[in-house]
């Protein structure tokens, strides 16, 4: 019932978040540049990518994002099977974004086994955001990552019915990889907006793929940390982002004498 | 935004049906290797009926055929056996007596223990690495994964 509620919940602020979204795809002409370049008559697609191209860069950062995610804070309070933090760091150089992630993920499984993992993971890299000209920093941003996790598991559970040894007897059996690293590619898709101040939401939609882990032993690891389960070479993973940008500089005034995008 | 609304409908109903459906009666993965006996003087592939007196793995108790045991009757005459493999070890060897022969059976493999969900209870999967026997006329490892859908692993001729 409590995880119902937690998907609801999350499907809610998905919604929430999609209006946020819609305003924002009202100023996606203005924040490309095709809208008033082309003084408000209409203009072809080529035409209009010519005009982008015009827009000056401003590679130099002008914030840097913090951000706080939601996903498995939820799953420490409500869930019994996951726990853990996660944290996301974003700095701008004109459209584009460094991003970096580090989290915490334990994980504590099993009906007839007792099975359980505890790690760290990390991911980085370049974002692109399709709203090129805004200031405040509002983002539909595409990104690719390199991820890794260093992590550990355990199982023990009782075998009944074995027929090596005293069949009529229970055999505890134990088994345990001590050295996991795991990595793995990421593709993400996601929303943020600025709600208050400086206040950031957003979400991020993420595909992994080509997983690969290292230090595995006779016994076959069911999670990877900040992954998914072992079995699956690709995952999908759902983050929803809270944050605070710190600023130090306003973004350039990308076309002269036009207002700024708010 | 009705057409937005739509859309992250349809995304959540794909992820949703996108969720694999679960049961232990669908592990594949077996504790016991399939064994074929076959005619070793023959041109053709003949099944051979074989008649044990014991088939008893070395280092355990554990036995698949005894004349001692009823329950054990299904391979007191058989073409095939499966032998049960040990998730402990890397190596069975089995011995199969007659009245008058003791024939020996090595298989070499590489235990696995996997968890396929959580409700179920973890289990070994095997891979074969090589198998030998200094009696029987020859063996032939067949197919390496040991498996549900797999039909043979070994087949023995003598």
């Amino acid at each position: 019932m409590i995880r119902k509620l937690v998907i609801i919940a999350f499907f809610s602020l998905g919604l929430t978040q999609l209006s946020i979204g819609q305003g924002l795809q009202n100023r996606v002409n203005q924040a490309t540049g095709a809208a008033r370049s082309s003084g408000g008559k209409q203009m072809s697609v080529s035409e209009m990518r010519k005009n982008r191209k015009k827009i000056p860069r401003d590679w130099a950062p002008s914030m840097v994002k913090i951000n706080y995610d939601m996903v498995p804070a939820f799953s420490t309070v409500f869930g019994a099977e996951r726990t853990g933090q996660g944290f996301q760091a974003s700095i701008d150089f004109d459209q584009f974004f460094f991003t970096a992630e580090y989290g915490q993920e334990s994980t504590n499984r099993g009906e007839i086994f007792d099975y359980s993992s505890d790690g760290t993971y990390f991911s980085f890299g370049p974002e692109v955001n399709f709203l090129r000209q805004n200031k405040e920093g509002h983002g539909i941003v595409f990104g690719l990552r390199y991820a890794h996790a260093n992590y550990s598991d355990q199982l023990r559970y009782t075998r009944t019915g074995d027929a090596w040894g005293d069949g009529n007897q229970e055999r505890l059996v134990t088994a345990e990889n001590p050295d996991l690293k795991a990595n793995w590619m990421e593709f993400t898709l996601g929303l943020t907006a600025k709600v208050w101040k400086d206040l950031y939401m957003g979400y991020t939609v993420r595909y992994k793929v080509l997983r690969q882990v290292k230090g595995v032993g006779e016994f076959a690891p069911y999670d990877v940390a900040g992954f998914g389960l072992y079995e699956d070479n690709t995952a999908v993973r759902f983050n929803y982002y809270v944050g605070w940008a710190i600023r130090w500089r306003e973004k350039q005034q990308l076309i002269p004498g036009l207002p700024a995008v708010k | 935004m009705r057409k937005g609304l739509f859309i992250v409908i349809g995304v959540w109903l794909a992820i949703a049906s996108c969720q694999e459906i679960k049961d232990c009666e669908l592990e594949s993965s077996t504790e016991y290797a399939w064994v074929y006996f076959y005619e070793a003087d023959s041109v053709e592939q003949y099944e051979k009926t074989v008649a044990f007196s014991l088939v008893q793995e070395e280092s355990s108790e554990y036995y698949l055929f005894s004349t001692l045991d009823d329950d054990t009757v299904a391979y007191d005459t058989t073409t095939y056996m499966p032998l049960l493999l040990n998730g402990e070890t890397h190596e069975v060897k089995y011995l199969f007596d007659t009245d008058s022969i003791q024939y020996e059976l090595t298989m070499l493999y590489e235990p696995h223990l996997r968890i396929y969900y959580d409700e179920c209870e973890p289990v070994y999967s095997f891979k074969l690495d090589s198998v030998y026997s200094p009696d029987f006329d020859s063996v032939v490892l067949v197919n390496r994964n040991v498996d549900i859908a797999v039909g043979t692993n070994v087949e023995v001729y003598f």
